[in-house]
C-alpha cells in the first residue's frame, strides 16, 4: 500500500493506494499517529485509489475514532468504491465515520 | 623400531612377569656360574666352561634388563618430568647405598679365606644393580628425549636402541677397550647419544622451582653414577679375576657415557633456562587462563562468569593495572560493567575522555594508546597507556574490553594478540549463552502456546450437533496456535442459542478476548437470551475488557422451537446466508449492526437491529467469519460473498457435515494453499 500525505490549508490529506490489509494496516496507523502529532483540524482520507480493505484495515479507523473526537479533529473519508464501502457498512462504522462520495463533498463539510 | 614384536601374543602383564623372572634368573645364573668358575679355579678343576659361556650369560642378563625396562617404560607415562627425574635420582641413590653397604660389609669382614667368594658375589650383585639402574635410566631419558619428538628424533632414537642392542651382543666377540673396532663402536654410539641428548624440550615446561629441583636431582644422580663407574672400573682393574671386565663391556660403557652426557647437557640447559623461567611461567599462566575461559565456555556458564574470567584473564596476562569490561545487553540498551583495579566513576571518566576526543571508537581498537597525549592529568590519574578491544561475534560487537597500565607504551603486540584471542573466545561464549537462553525462552513460550492452544480447543464446542430442532456442523481453525475466532452454542430449554465472533487482531490478546467472550455468552444466555438484550449487555461486558483499539464482531442467533423461527443480532459480523428450501432462494441477512466495543456507551443499542426470520424444514443457515470472505487467491481476489452463496446453492443437497468440509476445501483450492487466516464456519439445517 502507498500513502501520500499532502497539506491543504489546515487540512491534511492522506491518499491511500493499493491494498489496506493486515500487513499494511500498520503503515496507516503510523501515518495517522504522525498526523495527529501535528496541529491539524481536518484530516481527509482519499480512498480513490484504494483497491481493497480488510477487517484489520478497518481496525485502524476504529482505533482512532475516540482520539479524533477528543482532539476535535474532523476526519472525512471519501472516494470509496462500493466494495470498500461495503466492508465499512458490515462492521457498522459507516454510521460513525463521516463518509462522503467525493472530495468536493468533503470540502463542503464544515 | 623393536616394537613389542617380541612375545607379542602374550598379554602385557604376563610379558612383564616373564621378563622379570628371566632377568632375575639370568642374574642368579650369572652369579652362580662365576662362583663356580671361581671355586673351580681354586680347586684346580676345570669344569670346561670358559669366557665365551660367561659372556653368553652376561649378554642374556643384559638383554633381559633391556627388554624388561623397554616393557616397563609405558608405566611411567603418567609421571611428570620432575617425577621421572626423581625416579632416576632415587634409583641412583639406592645403588649408591648398596655400594656403600657392600663396602662397609667387606671392610668389616676383611679376613681373607672364604670371604673372597662372598666378595665376588657381592661385587656381582653390585654390578647387576648398576646394570638395572643404567637400563632403567636409559628408558627414562628416552621419555624425556621423546617429549614432543619430531620424526627424525624418533628415527634416531630407534637407531640408537638398535645400537644398544647390538652393543649387548658385541661382548660375545670378546673385543677389548683398545681394539679399534671397540673404539669405533663406542664412538658411534656415544656420538649418536650425544646428538640425541640435545632434545630437552621438557625443560621449558618446568617452572623456576621445578628447574631448581631438577638441577639438584640430576646433579646428584650424575655424581652417584660417576661414583658407580669409578667403583666398577676399580673392581675390573684390581680384581685378579676379571669377572667384571668393564673395558670389554661395550653396552655398560655406552650407557654410562650416554647417561652422563644427557645429564650434563640437561644441567647446562636447565641452568641457562633459569633466568627465562618467568617468561615461560607467564606463557603457561596464559595457557591456563585460556583453558579456564574455554571451560567456562563449554559449560555454558552465565554471562557474568564468562565476563569475570575474561576480565581477570586479560588483566593478569597483560599485567595491566586496571581492566574494565562493558557488555552490551541483548535485551535493552543497557550495559553491564565489570571492573578490577579501578572504581566505576574513574573508569567512566577515562572512557568518556578516550571516546570523546577520538570521535570514532573503532579507530582505537587494538591500538597501544598513549593516554598522555589524549587525556589530561586529572582524568588519567596515573594511567599512561590503554588498550581497547571489542568483543566481537560474527553478528555484532557485544561489548568492549579496556585495559589500563601505569607505564607508557605498555601493550606489546603479542599481548594484544593474546587478549584478542581471549575476547574472541569470551564473546563467542557470551553469544552462545545468549542464543541458548533465547532458545530456551522460545521453547518455554512454545510450551505455553501449546497449552493455550489446548485450552482454547476446549472452549470450542463439538463440531456437529443433531437434535429435534436442527442439525449443525461447524469448523474452526486458527492461523497461529491460538486465534480470535469463536463460536459457541447452547440449548436454552428447547431453544438454541448460537454465537459466532471474531476478535480483531490475532494471537494471544485476541485469544484472551475470545475466552472472555465465551464467558460472557455462557452467562448472558441464562438470563437474557433474547438477541436485543444479549447484544447490548455483551457490548457493555466485553467493551470493558477490550483494549482501546480492538473490537469484536459478533453474530448471535436464537432459535425458537415453538415459533419455528430465529431471531438474530449482527454486531458488525459478516451477515449470515439463509437458504429457503421451498423456493430455492438464498439471501444474506443484512441488518443494521455495529461491532462490540466500538461504542461503549448505552447508545450502542440504536445501532442494532434484531430481525426475526421464520424457517421451514430443510432451510439452511450458513454463518462464517471474515476469514472465509477475505481469503484471497494469487491474483489478490477475495473469495467474497458471491462465491459463498454460489457454493451453498450448489451444495444444498449435501449433509451439513459435507457442506462444511467442502466449503473449506473450496476456499483452500481458491487460495492455492495460501489460506492462513483464522476462520470459523457453522451451518444449520432446520427440521
Amino acid at each position: 500500500m502507498q500513502i501520500n500525505q499532502s497539506k491543504e490549508g489546515n487540512t491534511i490529506v492522506l491518499q491511500l493506494a493499493g491494498d489496506l490489509d493486515a500487513s499494511s494496516a500498520i503503515y496507516l496507523d503510523e501515518e495517522l499517529e504522525k498526523v495527529l502529532a501535528m496541529p491539524v483540524q481536518r484530516i481527509f482520507i482519499d480512498f480513490e485509489a484504494l483497491q481493497y480493505i480488510s477487517s484489520t484495515g478497518l481496525g485502524v479507523f476504529v482505533s482512532y475514532m475516540d482520539r479524533l473526537k477528543e482532539r476535535q479533529v474532523q476526519m472525512v473519508l471519501y472516494g470509496m468504491s462500493a466494495k470498500v464501502h461495503h466492508v465499512f457498512s458490515i462492521l457498522g462504522i459507516d454510521k460513525l465515520l463521516t463518509i462522503v462520495p467525493t472530495k468536493d463533498a468533503a470540502a463542503q463539510i464544515i | 623400531m623393536i616394537r613389542s614384536g617380541l612375545l607379542p601374543v602374550l598379554s602385557e602383564q604376563l610379558r612383564e612377569r616373564l621378563l622379570i623372572a628371566w632377568c632375575f634368573f639370568s642374574a642368579l645364573l650369572f652369579i652362580a656360574f662365576d662362583l663356580s668358575r671361581f671355586e673351580g679355579l681354586f680347586s684346580q678343576q676345570s669344569i670346561g666352561l670358559g669366557n665365551f659361556e660367561k659372556n653368553l650369560l652376561l649378554v642374556q642378563f643384559e638383554l633381559s634388563c633391556f627388554l624388561l625396562f623397554r616393557e616397563l617404560q609405558h608405566r611411567s607415562a603418567s609421571l611428570s618430568f620432575l617425577e621421572q627425574i626423581q625416579k632416576v635420582f632415587s634409583n641412583a641413590l639406592f645403588v649408591l647405598l648398596l655400594a656403600l653397604i657392600i663396602k662397609t660389609f667387606l671392610f668389616l669382614n676383611n679376613r681373607g679365606g672364604n670371604m673372597d667368594a662372598i666378595h665376588l658375589v657381592l661385587d656381582l650383585i653390585f654390578f647387576a644393580a648398576v646394570c638395572l639402574f643404567l637400563f632403567s635410566s636409559f628408558f627414562t631419558w628416552k621419555r624425556l628425549i621423546s617429549y614432543q619428538k619430531t620424526r627424525s628424533v624418533a628415527r634416531f632414537w630407534s637407531v640408537f636402541e638398535w645400537m644398544i642392542l647390538f652393543a649387548i651382543f658385541f661382548q660375545l666377540l670378546d673385543f677389548h677397550f683398545f681394539d679399534n673396532t671397540f673404539l669405533l663402536a663406542i664412538g658411534a654410539i656415544s656420538s649418536l647419544g650425544l646428538l640425541l641428548s640435545f632434545n630437552l624440550k621438557w625443560v621449558a615446561y618446568l617452572n623456576l622451582v621445578q628447574k631448581g629441583q631438577s638441577l639438584l636431582l640430576i646433579l646428584t644422580a650424575a655424581a652417584c653414577t660417576l661414583f658407580m663407574y669409578s667403583e666398577l672400573s676399580t673392581l675390573s682393574s684390581t680384581r685378579f679375576f676379571k669377572t667384571i671386565d668393564l673395558s670389554g663391556n661395550l653396552v655398560v660403557f655406552s650407557l654410562f657415557v650416554f647417561f652422563i652426557s644427557y645429564s650434563v647437557i640437561s644441567l647446562l640447559v636447565v641452568t641457562f633456562n633459569l633466568p627465562t623461567s618467568s617468561v615461560f611461567e607467564q606463557k603457561f599462566g596464559d595457557l591456563l587462563l585460556f583453558q579456564r575461559i574455554n571451560e567456562v565456555i563449554e559449560l555454558g556458564r552465565a554471562e557474568k562468569e564468562v565476563a569475570q574470567a575474561l576480565l581477570e584473564g586479560s588483566q593478569s596476562s597483560t599485567a595491566s593495572d586496571a581492566a574494565c569490561l562493558d557488555i552490551f545487553s541483548d535485551q535493552d540498551s543497557g550495559i553491564h560493567h565489570f571492573a578490577t583495579g579501578i572504581d566505576e566513576d574513574h573508569f567512566q571518566r577515562i572512557k568518556h575522555g578516550l571516546f570523546s576526543t577520538t570521535g570514532h571508537v573503532e579507530s582505537l581498537y587494538f591500538q597501544n594508546i598513549n593516554l598522555k597525549k589524549i587525556l589530561k592529568q586529572d582524568v588519567r590519574q596515573g594511567f599512561l597507556s590503554a588498550l581497547v578491544i571489542p568483543l566481537r561475534t560474527s553478528r555484532s560487537d557485544i561489548g568492549q574490553l579496556i585495559l589500563l597500565k601505569k607505564v607508557s607504551d605498555g601493550f606489546e603486540k603479542e599481548m594484544v594478540d593474546l587478549v584478542k584471542s581471549f575476547t574472541i573466545s569470551g564473546a563467542q561464549s557470551i553469544h552462545n549463552t545468549r542464543l541458548l537462553n533465547q532458545e530456551k525462552e522460545k521453547e518455554r513460550l512454545q510450551a505455553q502456546m501449546d497449552m493455550a492452544s489446548e485450552v482454547q480447543k476446549g472452549l470450542i464446542p463439538l463440531s456437529s450437533l443433531e437434535n429435534d430442532l436442527c442439525s449443525v456442523a461447524a469448523a474452526y481453525k486458527s492461523a497461529l496456535e491460538i486465534g480470535g475466532d469463536y463460536f459457541d452454542l447452547q440449548m436454552v430449554g428447547e431453544n438454541l442459542a448460537f454465537v459466532m465472533g471474531d476478535v480483531s487482531g490475532k494471537g494471544a490478546s485476541a485469544a484472551i478476548n475470545m475466552a472472555q467472550m465465551k464467558g460472557v455468552f455462557q452467562s448472558l444466555i441464562l438470563t437474557h437470551p433474547d438477541p436485543a438484550s444479549f447484544i447490548a449487555l455483551a457490548n457493555q461486558a466485553i467493551g470493558n475488557c477490550l483494549k482501546e483499539r480492538s473490537f469484536i464482531t459478533l453474530l448471535y442467533v436464537y432459535l425458537s422451537a415453538q415459533e419455528k423461527n430465529f431471531c438474530f443480532a449482527r454486531a458488525g459480523h459478516c451477515p449470515a446466508l439463509f437458504y429457503k428450501s421451498r423456493t430455492g432462494e438464498s439471501s444474506y441477512l443484512n441488518s443494521k449492526g455495529l461491532g462490540l466495543g466500538i461504542i461503549k456507551s448505552a447508545g450502542f443499542y440504536q445501532h442494532i437491529e434484531t430481525p426475526t426470520i421464520p424457517f421451514e424444514t430443510n432451510d439452511l443457515l450458513l454463518i462464517f467469519t471474515d476469514g472465509i470472505v477475505e481469503a484471497r487467491n494469487t491474483l489478490l481476489e477475495e473469495f467474497g460473498y458471491e462465491r459463498i452463496e454460489a457454493f451453498l446453492v450448489k451444495h444444498v443437497a449435501y449433509s451439513v457435515q459435507e457442506i462444511c468440509r467442502l466449503l473449506q476445501e473450496e476456499v483452500q483450492q481458491f487460495t492455492g494453499g495460501h489460506w492462513d487466516d483464522d476462520y470459523a464456519i457453522a451451518i444449520f439445517r432446520f427440521k
